[in-house]
């Protein structure tokens, strides 16, 4: 992956991670808020209805006479007036309260642990004074003696949950005597927290989102500078090493900012102090390539001439071109020979010795093929002079190993160092040598007779 | 083909006629024929045909002749010619390896 894509790549992963933390973070912190509120606006409502049951309980209780209720007594007594209406009057308050589904009195029977009907408001069969009433709330019709009470749990029916409530009837002395028990139904109170509930998941996620929102634009506003830094890089990328990157942010994007221009002033640096050393080192080649040229000339009467590549592309394009071949393989070796010998047979021309000639041409070929792998051979006509031109697109040859190559006596010193040159210096009426790292030529002249 | 080679053995000596060329293209195979003369105590390479040697082709008879020397066989190079034996000459290899070893045609 290139630097650029990296450092992009790098910017929206970063507000990736923000995000996705952000709304982790959010979610959790809003669904504790809103569970809260939630939990809080329920409470809130029950209690409502709590108060609701034990004010209408109380004010029922309040409102029937406690002698007349305690004069009844038998079936009997359900025709009598008082029990007309006391019964209207609990009907009444059914009829107002949408929410109440019974509402009656009872009262302790013959046997202690046994409750029964009084009045009941219903109209369609509705329980009789004497029937006995459910046992499962007696510990609260025990307590509601003392007080109006609801009770806690909610009751499961045929009807559905419902809250239950009592209030006490008392008596002129204060005592209790009878009970007035209110069944409320409890669908509102659902139907209240279902309202309660979808408005609070609206309003959650309208809050996440604007949350997400604003953490989005406020990443993006902090993260700005990062894409400065992203276009100063791909600037010096580009080698546009005098770029600067201009962030005032006070923060550590500007303390990048300023790392990065000091970088890139390093690299100005070093760039000149190489291209100064190679400028340098390129002179000194050149003067030590002059001294080596003028030392070989000179030793070897002029036989032996070190020239620069551009010298030699010059002497290569002399005279008449009678044939060429390309050297890719060792059979290439054998075939410039022969292409030598036909020439010259073909041309006949004369030279001194043809098996020096073929030895010479052999060497420098076998040269190009052991140290550049291929190259090429032609055969060139001068005035009085035979020129073989080989060359290569090697790596070139230590020049500073060449005196030796041609000089040095001793088979086996020869052997390492390179016989061919020194055959070719033997044989050859003058040559001339080319090389650098862009490959090597060499020129060989043989007289004519 | 540019090197023809003949082997010839009689008890324990060794002949290898070569004829043709000796140079990077043929010196591979020159040094493989060789191995058949391990066991032989006198060893001969016949130079009669052979029309052309360079510094490659050099390279593997010195090989050659130090591979023999080190296994204690005598091994002599006969029927040089004239031409060749000056390159022999002016790389100095009788002198290192002894004149006895390089034999010229008659």
């Amino acid at each position: 992956m290139t630097f650029l894509k990296l450092a992009n790549s790098t910017q929206s992963k970063l507000i990736g991670k923000i995000l996705r933390t952000s709304m982790l973070l959010d979610t959790i912190i809003l669904f504790s808020v809103f569970t809260l509120f939630f939990s809080y606006s329920h409470y809130q409502l029950k209690n409502q209805y709590h108060d609701k049951l034990i004010s209408l309980a109380s004010t029922a209780a309040q409102l029937i006479d406690p002698k007349e209720h305690n004069a009844l007594g038998t079936r009997e007594d359900e025709q009598s007036q008082a029990y007309k209406e006391i019964k209207l009057l609990l009907g009444e308050f059914k009829k107002v309260n949408s929410d109440i589904i019974k509402i009656y009195t009872i009262k302790k029977a013959a046997e202690e642990i046994q409750w029964e009907f009084v009045v009941d408001a219903e109209e369609e069969e509705p329980s009789h004074i004497g029937d006995l009433y459910d046992l499962s709330q007696l510990e609260e019709l025990k307590k509601a003696y003392n007080g109006p009470i609801i009770k806690k749990a909610y009751v499961q029916s045929q009807l559905g949950s419902m809250l239950l409530g009592y209030a006490p009837i008392r008596d002129e002395n204060g005592n209790a005597i009878a009970l007035v028990g209110i069944e409320m139904d409890l669908r509102t109170i659902h139907a209240e927290n279902v309202h309660i509930s979808l408005g609070a998941l609206i309003l959650f996620f309208l809050a996440l989102g604007l949350v997400l929102f604003i953490t989005h634009k406020v990443s993006n506003y902090f993260l700005a500078p990062l894409q400065d830094i992203v276009f100063g890089i791909q600037e010096l990328q580009r080698g546009n090493l005098s770029y600067k990157i201009k962030i005032q942010t006070k923060d550590e994007f500007e303390d990048l900012g300023k790392l990065l221009n000091m970088t890139s002033n390093m690299m100005v640096e070093h760039q000149k102090t190489i291209i100064q050393n190679l400028q340098k080192e390129k002179k000194q080649k050149f003067r030590l390539l002059k001294v080596y040229s003028d030392v070989i000339s000179s030793v070897t009467q002029g036989k032996f001439n070190l020239i620069t590549p551009y010298r030699a592309k010059i002497f290569s394009s002399k005279g008449e071109l009678l044939d060429k071949i390309s050297l890719q393989n060792p059979q290439d070796v054998n075939r410039a020979r022969e292409l030598v010998s036909q020439v010259l047979e073909d041309q006949h021309y004369r030279v001194n010795n043809v098996m020096h000639l073929q030895l010479c041409v052999s060497e420098a070929a076998t040269n190009v093929l052991k140290h550049a792998g291929s190259g090429g051979l032609e055969i060139r006509k001068m005035d009085d002079f035979l020129r073989i031109v080989i060359w290569d697109k090697g790596q070139g040859m230590d020049y500073d190993k060449l005196p030796h190559m041609i000089f040095l006596q001793g088979f086996s010193t020869k052997i390492s160092m390179g016989v061919g040159i020194s055959l070719i210096y033997k044989f050859a009426h003058k040559i001339y040598l080319t090389t650098s790292e862009n490959g090597t030529s060499l020129l060989m002249d043989f007289q004519l007779h | 083909m540019l090197l023809e080679i003949e082997s010839n053995k009689q008890g324990l000596v060794g002949e290898l006629h070569l004829a043709g060329v000796l140079d990077i293209s043929t010196v591979d195979a020159f040094k493989n024929s060789l191995d058949y003369f391990q066991d032989v105590k006198e060893f001969k390479i016949d130079f009669a045909r052979l029309n052309f040697i360079d510094s490659t082709g050099i390279g593997g008879i010195l090989e050659g002749i130090k591979r023999f020397q080190s296994l204690s066989i005598s091994i002599t190079i006969i029927n040089i010619s004239k031409d060749v034996y000056e390159i022999f000459d002016i790389l100095g290899l009788p002198e290192v390896f002894g004149h006895d070893i390089f034999k010229t045609c008659k």
